[in-house]
């Protein structure tokens, strides 16, 4: 999986390609625990992401988590089929859709 | 490679359950064959060849109170591994009661049989030797106690395999041998009861192996119940007509002994029954070997076929050629090495004829085991595949043309021998019979076991709607979702169904991977097949970790933290339907979309 970010302020963008799957899942984790100081937004792009499982769903859970009060995420232009995994998992309270 | 890769991996995990199986199976089979050693050699050694004699006489008898409990046990396991396959629960309730039943049912006509033919010495059928009749009279009133143990004991057993509670059967199978010394100690050697003796030490002693057993069906926690109200009689007619090929062989066996006996008491006389007699009973606790790997086979291949898994199926054939043939093979090389110690156990003096002639058969006979281990398996396979052809004529060639037929040519040159060397030569023309099928029904010299076997072309999905795949670690699993989702494309399945098709399979394989490999430190792999069939996507996974039941663990996580078991949960939401069954020790997982 590819991601591309860009910091404006504390605005965190971060655009992500191909899957995030339970291969790819741990090293964005990384990436984003590496990324996250000073951050109060963070926005996740979706719409080049083609696949995600649960593995990716637990790194979203685990971010909003690490966030805390101190900053807020959301993810946008999620396919159908992503949009499917948030409804299902109950997750799309924790996180807003565009 | 990558095929032949993932073809290894599949028949390692195949061969692990099967060998994981097999103890049981061959205790449950050396059972019968404790049986006759026993009697052999305390009638040998304590009462007489006289009584030696009645032991062999009444061989064939017991082969047909075992053709009959083959019939009705393997047709009942071909049928109730059909229904675990189709999960039709129900019938397979159904089939475990009428076979408990109808079992019960004919062994009571055997056991008002015995008594009247003991009773009254309308024996003379078996044997016109004056000597010995008294005896074989004694001996059989004796083994009227033990039919009704044996019939429903041996039944039980098959069940309780089934229900992964092997175990049970081994507890009981020891225990029954151990009672069965002691008794024969008792009544024959103590009590000198003579022929009467011998035959009720193993009768009560198969009471013992049979209540151990039944213990376990009685206690509510077997999943198998037997009903007596409500039954389908009808599945009777079904239980025999799976079961009377595989059976036949036993009723081809006893229609052989009484050939073999009356050519032997004809040729070479009632010192050619006993050394007979000798080297088959010795040689019986040894047959529970190729007895149990068909018993643990059979279960395979029914289940297989009720799945249409065709890999499954020409795998267990692969065990049995690379596995279970060299095993056999170097057994018999070992029994025929140690033929003089073992003939030592009934007969002391080497001047003896008897002595020579029991010697010769357990150098002899061996030889023809690894050759029975294929033509079983093949019998087995024709039968659960409803290729009745074939199990008519290897049932007829090898229970009783082939043997009395080169037998009958033989014993005037070469006496006692003939019979030995008549059970090789009936090996080889089985296999060339199996082979000689193939060619005719794949028209052409079969190349591979697909082949070989003659399985139909439209068994199962077609090569070009299905993929058969194993995974062996966490990266196999990633990639083989890839290619599930790539696979349901091609196909022309929707794209919602191919990312669904491909997340259960991550998910899923992802969960038999990192919890069930690491729970014992052991090789694992697990099974996959992804099948296109009107229009459903079907995926199938099959591992040989310690049970676990996903559903059952669903069902305990909901109202849990939502932040847990969010694969499962994804799966359980978005599948059509998730069945979940553990066939023989193996947990398989079906989800269809």
């Amino acid at each position: 999986m590819k991601t591309v970010k860009t910091m404006t302020d504390s605005r965190l963008d971060i655009a992500l390609e191909g899957r995030l799957d339970s291969e790819s899942a741990p090293e964005f984790q990384k990436e984003l625990g590496d990324s996250l100081f000073g951050v109060k937004e963070l926005v996740l792009d979706f719409e080049k992401l083609e696949y995600m499982s649960s593995a990716g769903v637990r790194v979203l859970i685990w971010t909003v988590q690490t966030l805390g009060h101190r900053g807020t995420m959301r993810v946008v232009k999620a396919n159908d089929m992503i949009r499917e995994i948030f409804e299902i998992t109950g997750l799309n309270t924790l996180l807003a859709n565009e | 490679m990558e095929e032949s890769n993932k073809q290894t991996a599949t028949m390692k995990m195949l061969a692990k359950v099967m060998f994981r199986l097999l103890p049981i199976q061959i205790l449950l089979a050396t059972v019968g064959a404790i049986n006759g050693i026993l009697a052999s050699y305390f009638a040998s050694n304590y009462v007489g060849i006289d009584a030696m004699s009645a032991v062999g006489l009444y061989g064939p008898v017991n082969q047909l109170i075992m053709a009959i409990c083959t019939m009705l046990m393997g047709g009942s396991v071909i049928l109730c591994g059909k229904y675990m396959g189709r999960n039709e629960q129900d019938k397979l309730q159904n089939v475990f009661s009428v076979d408990i039943a109808v079992s019960t049912q004919l062994s009571l006509v055997f056991v008002a049989l015995f008594l009247i033919l003991g009773s009254f010495d309308l024996t003379g059928f078996f044997t016109h030797d004056r000597l010995v009749r008294p005896h074989f009279n004694r001996y059989l009133l004796g083994q009227a106690i033990g039919v009704l143990p044996l019939m429903l004991g041996n039944q039980l057993s098959a069940f309780l395999s089934m229900e992964n509670k092997g175990t049970l059967t081994t507890v009981a199978s020891l225990i029954y041998i151990g009672v069965n010394l002691v008794l024969n100690v008792l009544f024959v050697k103590v009590l000198r009861m003579g022929a009467l003796g011998l035959a009720l030490a193993s009768s009560l002693g198969l009471w013992i192996f049979f209540i151990v057993q039944a213990q376990y069906f009685l206690s509510g926690k077997s999943h198998l119940k037997v009903r007596t109200t409500g039954l389908e009689w009808k599945e009777t007619g079904e239980i025999l007509r799976v079961g009377v090929p595989g059976a036949l062989n036993n009723g081809y066996q006893t229609a052989r002994g009484l050939i073999v006996n009356w050519l032997i008491e004809a040729f070479v006389g009632s010192m050619g029954i006993s050394a007979f007699a000798a080297a088959n009973n010795l040689l019986a606790a040894f047959w529970a070997i190729p007895a149990g790997m068909l018993a643990v086979s059979r279960m395979m291949i029914s289940v297989s076929i009720g799945e249409e898994d065709r890999r499954t199926l020409t795998d267990v054939m692969r065990v049995m050629f690379r596995r279970f043939v060299p095993l056999m093979s170097l057994i018999s090389l070992l029994l025929i090495a140690c033929a003089v110690p073992m003939t030592r156990i009934f007969f002391r003096n080497p001047a003896e004829p008897v002595y020579k002639m029991t010697a010769w058969g357990l150098r002899i006979l061996p030889l023809c085991m690894p050759l029975s281990v294929i033509c079983m398996h093949f019998v087995c396979y024709g039968q659960s595949s409803g290729k009745q052809g074939l199990v008519h004529l290897l049932s007829l060639l090898d229970g009783v043309v082939s043997v009395a037929a080169f037998s009958a040519l033989l014993i005037r040159p070469l006496g006692l021998n003939s019979v030995y060397i008549a059970n090789v030569l009936n090996g080889v023309v089985s296999l060339l019979v199996i082979v000689a099928y193939a060619w005719i029904k794949k028209k052409g010299f079969p190349r591979n076991m697909d082949e070989l076997m003659a399985i139909p072309a439209d068994f199962g999905a077609p090569d070009t709607e299905r993929m058969d795949l194993s995974v062996r670690n966490m990266g196999e699993v990633i990639t083989i979702s890839r290619r599930v989702q790539d696979f349901c494309r091609e196909k022309g399945v929707d794209e919602r169904r191919a990312y669904l098709a491909g997340l259960a399979m991550e998910e899923m394989a992802g969960n038999i991977v990192e919890h069930g490999f690491e729970k014992d430190k052991k090789s694992h792999s697990v099974d996959v097949r992804v099948v296109h069939k009107n229009e459903d996507v079907i995926l199938r996974l099959k591992d040989d970790c310690e049970p676990f039941d996903p559903g059952e663990r669903q069902r305990l996580a909901e109202g849990e933290d939502p932040t847990k078991n969010i694969g499962l949960r994804i799966v359980f939401k978005t599948a059509r339907e998730l069945e979940y069954q553990n066939i023989l020790g193996m947990n398989v997982l079906t989800i269809r979309f």
